[in-house]
């Protein structure tokens, strides 16, 4: 997914698919046309269907936190990849050519690709210090996520709440971004 | 280095230090909790004179940052198969937010969600003071609405349903 609006749609398209399914298992399982082509379906018909609701209630129960990982994991590329760009384009357009400076951009280049992400953020503070608190602590989630829910839980966010904040901090560090709809 | 003595010694000291402020948070947060699912309990009473849904009342763990490791009330519903939970999620919670800058809040004192496993709601305690304020917001939508009985009616049963 190359944008957060990419994976905004495939969190709502995959949470309306598994409702849907999660629907037809609840209300209309049993009338469906079984006998005909769904029974000599080797896929269809050895189907169990309160197996069928513990998968789906399984699959639903970790998709808003899977959201959240996806959706911070798409913002740090672009962010990473945006900012990597505009340094970049920075020092062809003032025509840097001292060994230092050119050395130290190169390392600025280096750590905002592969380095911390949470000191990428840090600049942003001077500009909007909040925001960036609050796309922290969708960071801290989204790493207490990976990491298999392991130890305490930091402060809760659900996928709209991290959706949000990132793309208003995606709007400050790439202002020609679409708004929020 | 610290040995592992030092270590917990250290550690000691930090958790004596945050442990009163650490109860108080978890106190008011179960309290809080405990009044919501007594309000609920009391407008399902009153929709259902014909006493068919069966309310189980239940206890969860929950382990977080900030708040330690507390156990907190939880509901269960059932009308026939048709099973509805009202599970508190956290006590720091992000948000919740709106894009049509109906609400935005950076923080809430607490979530509790109500879903029957497909659909959800999710509440969030956006305020408590003078009193808990709590707000309804359907994760599809997203529209947030006070909680009061007359959007809990309407939640509940499109979760019965």
């Amino acid at each position: 997914m190359k944008d957060l609006d990419e994976a905004w749609e495939w969190y709502k398209e995959t949470h309306e698919q598994l409702k849907l399914w999660r629907r037809i298992l609840d209300k209309y399982w049993d009338q469906l046309p079984w006998q005909g082509s769904l029974e000599r379906d080797d896929r269809f018909r050895s189907l169990d269907e309160n197996r069928l609701i513990a998968s789906s209630n399984l699959a639903l129960k970790e998709l808003d936190d899977l959201a959240v990982l996806v959706l911070f994991s798409v913002f740090e590329s672009m962010v990473r990849s945006r900012v990597s760009e505009e340094v970049e384009k920075e020092v062809v357009e003032k025509g840097i050519i001292h060994v230092v400076l050119v050395k130290a951009t190169n390392d600025a280049i280096e750590r905002i690709e592969n380095g911390s992400f949470y000191h990428v953020l840090e600049s942003y503070k001077s500009l909007e210090g909040d925001l960036v608190e609050q796309v922290n602590q969708v960071r801290k989630y989204r790493n207490w996520v990976a990491h298999g829910k392991r130890g305490a839980c930091p402060s809760t966010v659900d996928p709209r709440a991290a959706y949000d904040r990132l793309l208003r901090l995606w709007q400050v560090i790439s202002p020609n971004s679409a708004a929020v709809d | 280095m610290s040995t592992l003595q030092e270590f917990l010694k250290q550690r000691a000291e930090h958790l004596s230090a945050s442990f009163p402020e650490k109860v108080k948070i978890q106190n008011d947060w179960i309290q809080a909790v405990d009044r919501l699912l007594n309000q609920i309990k009391q407008w399902l009473k009153d929709a259902d004179p014909q006493a068919i849904l069966d309310v189980f009342e239940e206890s969860v763990d929950r382990r977080e940052s900030g708040v330690g490791v507390y156990q907190v009330h939880s509901l269960r519903i059932r009308l026939e198969a048709q099973e509805v939970r009202v599970i508190p999620i956290a006590r720091n919670v992000l948000g919740p937010v709106s894009s049509s800058g109906t609400i935005h809040k950076g923080r809430s004192f607490g979530r509790v969600d109500m879903t029957n496993g497909v659909s959800k709601f999710l509440l969030f305690r956006t305020d408590v003071e003078p009193s808990d304020r709590w707000i309804i917001v359907d994760e599809d939508a997203y529209v947030p609405r006070d909680l009061d009985r007359g959007t809990f009616d309407a939640a509940m049963q499109s979760l019965l349903q």
